[in-house]
């Protein structure tokens, strides 16, 4: 029985010079820019962040779902 | 800093005075919906279904969302939020963000040391992780919940149940009427149960109070075509469907075809009632029946053990080979016997 549901989010610092983040780039192809300061979330299951993330960018690996491997 | 989070984990930041933002990014988000359930040993039921009830109601689940940070399942909490802005910022029926989001599932089949689907009540269905919209659905487990069966069937049944329910009176109805003769009234019977599921197909059923709305609409056909969670695109899905409608074709043609031109007329008709009965029975019955065949424990593994066998068992992630066997036995229409 569900009690409630959310999406997982993209956090960032406020208030620094550069633009506030519109993709998950920012943690992905683009971490460098932000070197030691990228979080993670440190389970298995990150991998499906990273595959949405592939799934709009690389449409060429086929990605139809990034939560159901296979 | 940049990252992912959950919301509350910003608002938590934010009020120790970190200067935060969060955003769901243009590629979409995974994301979750927490639930509660019932192991399936647990020795007190009822007082879990007393705890469900309770959390579930929309006072507590509002308490709940807001220590949790989260969109309440239950739509009703919305108007006892404490911060009345709470539903707003988690985007409770903002069916247009829940779109966005790919929810986390579990990885299906046998992992060591991971409650698996027959160690808990699937209240409402241990796989609804793949549902994409789950968050915006609400089940409730006390209208629909049969009162006054051992723990073990207790269970609330999926979306359509309901529907399915609609039938028995109706064929009744049709049978009352019919007076010519057992093949007239059986096609009766059968048409009757066939038109009364077609209708019910253009019916809802209110997923907060479990009660079915008659009102047309065709959201239940445009929900096949177009919600990966029901479509054929639905990862592990597609395949068991065509696997379990082979499986019931290799099982009809052959049944249908030894009562039509092999049995004796008497026999025809005593085969034809053993195949039709069981429609007549509701699938939560069959499933039921067939979970306690091939369950750990159950019937098969009990016949087997002295001869050192062991039950497939049985999976409803729809994956699993053995979840098509079971599939495949539930729903075996034996519809094509008259060809």
């Amino acid at each position: 029985m569900p009690h409630g549901w959310g999406a997982n989010l993209l956090m960032y610092s406020t208030g620094q010079s550069h633009p506030a983040p519109t993709s998950w780039s920012a943690v992905f192809d683009d971490a460098a820019k932000n070197t030691g300061k990228v979080t993670a979330y440190d389970s298995p299951i990150y991998i499906a962040d990273a595959a949405v993330y592939l799934m709009a960018h690389k449409p060429e690996l086929g990605i139809k779902n990034p939560v159901c491997a296979g | 800093m940049v990252g992912t989070t959950w919301q509350v984990g910003a608002n938590i930041a934010a009020a120790d005075g970190a200067k935060v933002a969060t955003l769901l990014p243009t590629e979409g988000a995974t994301g979750w919906s927490d639930t509660w359930m019932i192991g399936s040993k647990t020795k007190n039921p009822n007082c879990a279904y007393k705890w469900l009830d309770y959390i579930a109601s929309p006072k507590a689940n509002a308490a709940v969302a807001r220590y949790f940070g989260e969109s309440p399942a239950n739509p009703k909490a919305c108007e006892l939020t404490k911060d009345k802005a709470h539903c707003e910022t988690y985007h409770s029926g903002d069916e247009a963000y829940a779109k966005q989001i790919w929810y986390w599932n579990h990885p299906g089949g046998r992992l060591p040391g991971r409650p698996q689907g027959r160690q808990v009540h699937g209240l409402l269905g241990v796989d609804e992780g793949l549902d994409r919209n789950q968050g915006l659905r609400w089940r409730s487990s006390r209208s629909s919940r049969p009162r006054g069966l051992p723990g073990r069937f207790r269970r609330a049944p999926a979306e359509g149940q309901q529907g399915l329910g609609a039938a028995p009176p109706l064929a009744k109805a049709a049978a009352g009427r019919a007076h010519h003769g057992p093949r007239r009234w059986l096609v009766l019977v059968y048409i009757a149960a066939l038109a009364a599921l077609l209708i019910t197909a253009f019916w809802t059923v209110d997923t907060f109070t479990g009660k079915v709305s008659t009102a047309w609409t065709t959201d239940n056909l445009v929900t096949v075509v177009t919600d990966p969670s029901t479509s054929a695109s639905r990862c592990g899905r597609s395949g068991s469907r065509f696997a379990v409608t082979v499986i019931d074709l290799i099982l009809a043609l052959p049944m249908a075809f030894f009562i039509a031109k092999v049995a004796s007329a008497r026999w025809q008709k005593l085969l034809v009632v053993a195949v039709l009965m069981p429609l007549w029975a509701s699938y939560l019955v069959k499933a039921y029946a067939w979970r306690n065949v091939l369950a750990d424990g159950g019937l098969l593994e009990w016949l087997g053990a002295p001869l050192g066998l062991q039950s497939p068992g049985y999976s409803e992630n729809g994956r699993d080979p053995d979840a098509v066997l079971y599939l495949a036995a539930v729903y075996d229409p034996a519809d094509l016997r008259r060809v």
